[in-house]
């Protein structure tokens, strides 16, 4: 049964159906009422909500947070007052440069009670500015409410096993860990299956031993490990019988890597949206390949060059609001990733919709006369020009781009000029191509796998 | 269309959306999330769930409840899992039962979790009284019920509620009262004892201009008839909300031509707790199967079928204090053909009051 009404905790004896969950669990549900219903109101209403805890949200910045008074000064702001989306997107962005910077000037002097306790956090820092932030039991609550949307939105079988290869997570060995439950998102209230859990550094070798090992229903890892392991194990002949679903987080995955991973596993791949600083940010809609941002817990505007929110299709930053981190507000926090605004879902949701996610500034190519677009390629579709295992792009300038590629051999001079050919009839542009054979393709520190990278200083 | 937005009380500043509630709010919400789910499921997986429940409560009344453990002897073996066949076995409970082996019908260990012990005692139509035992856990069913109805029926809490009752104290408080207590709404409820008299009734619904009413269906259609006579209007008002009788289509008709408002009506035992609903998109009632397991049985106590009228026998799921288990309650009910709404619960088409 997939209502998952079956496998609620109870907290009173002789009452199996319907339960009525302990505590935490029960919170956990009303949050999920609230969230069951939201996500059908009008987008103006949403917007209307979002509002309404930013100006408490800002209230709070504004007399605890002394990044923030000085911001809100200057832009008039007086508490009690309500907040207009016009006088609020006028406020200036936060950079991930001014938020390394600015340290304990974004802490708040004053965390309310109930928001105890405070944790640290420190993101990987994969493009070079890593950043410590702050979160409290509310985000975390938010946190677990939005990681069981998920897991109700995808029905999937709670009752079942998940194994998830992670990097951000302290497990270390090549063992791993088991657990009881998923965690505390799903156990407080279900009475989930087990759980393992593996660090994403151990070898595809040993991943592909132990996800045989575990033979899990779900399989969590980031997007670029998913593609490798799916790669691998169709090359192998390895099959994961009880698999029903892959979920990725983390590197940005493709469309048409989502589609081989799809077609390889055989099973659906479900992405996740989400970041060290804010938490989820989008979850991918039930019924379709697109994101829903959780505007329950964030507020995201997809800015453009010139700092005016983006229409559908078209490509933009990522500036955030989380709406109910009173330890370190985030407000229009510009967190370094490009996505794609999309257009209202057809499954009906008021949610705003992310087509796709591009990943950070870096992963966005730029043509020979300047303007920024997103080079979407597939190395495994040139297999047949050379035996690729791996290719990675780094522009170097704006015309020039090495492909690294990892190959079972050298290639000979035909086979480097028809990949360069294949290279630069998919970017669009006639870049000059140079080929490098490399052992391996280094992964980033939070243990993402890129694609393409642009080179600092080629603008 | 979609469910209309209600705004939850949180219980932290600061937390003004989606809010963070108190642990007795969280409680109420958390039943509330699984009644929308549960309304959904098709009939097999209500009645799988429902037997799992309806196992564990005759389990504890075989061990705990000594009537049962007599009038049960050789039918059910305290072993056995329970299925709808053997269930279906059990004889009927009467409401002679009820008011001659009160202290028999009592668990002599209702769980401690379950909360408080109440009694509650109606006159019944005989004149002989039945008492009943609750527990805080079947009042917390009954506010779940009583708040699913609100949701169903898209009531705008901000709104007026007025409730005129036998019985009742007149009064006037802030807020619809515990069922939407975890709901942050600015409407107000007025309550007038039904003793005043019709014109005195309609005098005070117009100086209160309620957006809501409820009331018996006896009264309402009294109200309506008196209100077409005078050409008596209350523009606020949505809808007219009963329970307590057999209400006829002519009770629906006259709140048309007095009020151009719908009648939802509900179907509640004392004794019971809330039985079934109206659907929120027809005339007849859902079953409230999280709650009550209802049958609708014959002359020979065979299920009735769709289209025929039929004895109300209840199981009531939640009461451990003194669990009713196929309690014959005394009322006529139609059986109704699944609904078109999609929602899994049973249906009852019309509930025609007491045998």
């Amino acid at each position: 049964m997939t209502s998952h009404l079956d496998l609620i905790r109870s907290a009173y004896p002789g009452l199996v159906w319907p339960a009525v969950p302990p505590e935490p669990g029960a919170l956990a549900l009303a949050l999920q009422f609230q969230l069951g219903r939201s996500q059908w109101l009008a987008p103006e209403v949403l917007r209307a909500e979002q509002f309404r805890q930013i100006a408490a949200l800002l209230k709070h910045a504004y007399e605890t947070v002394p990044f923030y008074r000085e911001r809100l000064e200057s832009a008039r702001f007086r508490a009690g007052d309500p907040v207009t989306e016009a006088w609020f997107t006028a406020l200036p962005v936060v950079t991930r440069s001014q938020v390394r910077d600015a340290r304990e000037a974004l802490h708040s002097s004053h965390v309310p009670p109930a928001h105890a306790p405070v944790i640290v956090a420190h993101t990987s820092g994969s493009t070079g500015t890593p950043i410590t932030c702050l979160h409290t039991s509310i985000t975390e609550t938010f946190f677990r409410a939005f990681n069981l949307r998920d897991q109700l939105w995808h029905r999937r079988d709670l009752g079942l096993k998940l194994a998830a290869i992670r990097s951000d997570r302290d497990v270390r060995g090549e063992q791993g860990m088991n657990f009881s439950g998923w965690g505390p998102a799903t156990t407080s209230a279900y009475r989930d299956g087990a759980a393992a859990l593996l660090h994403s550094t151990n070898s595809l070798e040993r991943q592909l031993e132990w996800l045989s090992e575990q033979d899990p229903a779900y399989m969590l890892t980031l997007g670029g490990n998913l593609l490798e392991l799916a790669r691998e194990m169709h090359r192998r002949g390895i099959r994961l019988p009880q698999l029903r679903e892959a979920q990725t987080y983390g590197d940005a995955l493709s469309p048409e890597a989502r589609a081989e991973c799809r077609a390889l596993l055989g099973v659906r791949v479900v992405d996740i949206y989400s970041s060290v600083e804010a938490g989820f940010i989008a979850l991918q809609c039930p019924d379709h390949d697109v994101y829903h941002v959780q505007s329950e817990g964030i507020l995201v505007e997809i800015l453009d060059e010139s700092g005016r929110h983006c229409p559908a299709g078209a490509i933009g930053r990522v500036v955030l609001t989380t709406l109910h981190n009173f330890a370190m507000p985030l407000i229009r926090y510009e967190i370094g990733d490009y996505v794609e605004a999309g257009a209202p879902c057809a499954c009906g949701r008021g949610l705003p919709v992310i087509r796709r996610v591009l990943g950070r500034e870096r992963n966005l190519a730029m043509a020979p006369d300047g303007r920024r677009f997103y080079p979407s390629f597939m190395a495994g579709k040139w297999v047949h020009i050379a035996p690729l295992r791996q290719m990675q792009l780094v522009q170097k300038t704006r015309l020039a781009i090495e492909a690294r590629i990892v190959a079972s051999r050298p290639l000979d001079p035909a086979e480097e000029r028809a990949l360069a050919a294949a290279v630069q009839e998919t970017l669009g542009h006639p870049y000059q191509i140079t080929i490098a054979r490399v052992e391996r393709i280094a992964r980033s520190p939070s243990g993402k796998y890129e694609d393409f990278i642009r080179e600092p200083g080629v603008c | 269309m979609q469910a209309p937005h209600i705004l939850v009380r949180s219980a932290l500043p600061g937390m003004a959306w989606p809010a963070i509630t108190g642990p007795e709010e969280a409680t109420h919400l958390a039943l509330q999330y699984q009644l929308e789910r549960s309304q959904w499921l098709s009939p097999g997986d209500l009645r799988a769930l429902q037997l799992r429940q309806l196992d564990a409560l005759v389990r504890h009344a075989r061990l705990t409840v000594p009537f049962y453990r007599w009038q049960w002897h050789g039918s059910h073996r305290s072993g056995d899992a329970v299925t709808r066949e053997s269930f279906e076995r059990l004889p009927l409970l009467r409401r002679e039962n009820l008011q001659h082996e009160f202290e028999e019908l009592r668990s002599n260990a209702s769980p401690a979790a379950h909360g408080a012990i109440s009694e509650s005692r109606t006159a019944g139509s005989t004149g002989r009284p039945v008492r009943t035992l609750k527990t805080a856990l079947t009042h917390l069913w009954w506010l779940a019920l009583m708040l699913r109805d609100h949701l169903w029926h898209r009531r705008d809490f901000d709104g007026t509620l007025a409730t005129i009752r036998a019985g009742l104290e007149n009064g006037e408080a802030q807020g619809w009262g515990p069922a939407t207590g975890m709901i942050a709404a600015a409407g107000r409820s007025v309550v007038l004892g039904a003793h005043a008299g019709t014109d005195a009734q309609l005098e005070w619904l117009r100086r209160h201009g309620p957006d809501y009413l409820q009331t018996s269906p006896a009264n309402a259609a009294e109200l309506a008839r008196r209100s077409i006579a005078r050409g008596v209007r209350f523009p606020a008002l949505r809808e007219v909300r009963t329970s307590g009788d057999a209400v006829g289509t002519e009770t629906r008709k006259l709140c048309r031509e007095a009020w151009d408002v719908p009648l939802t009506d509900l179907y509640a035992a004392d004794e019971a707790g809330c039985i079934a609903l109206q659907c929120p998109d027809h005339e007849h009632y859902h079953v409230q199967s999280e709650s009550v397991l209802v049958e609708v049985l014959d002359g020979e106590d065979r299920a009735c079928a769709p289209g025929t009228v039929g004895r109300v026998v209840v199981t009531t799921l939640q009461n451990f204090a003194m669990p009713l288990i196929r309690y014959d309650i005394g009322d006529l009910a139609e059986v109704g053909d699944p609904c078109p709404c999609g929602r899994g619960l049973p249906v009852l088409g019309r509930i025609l009051g007491r045998a």
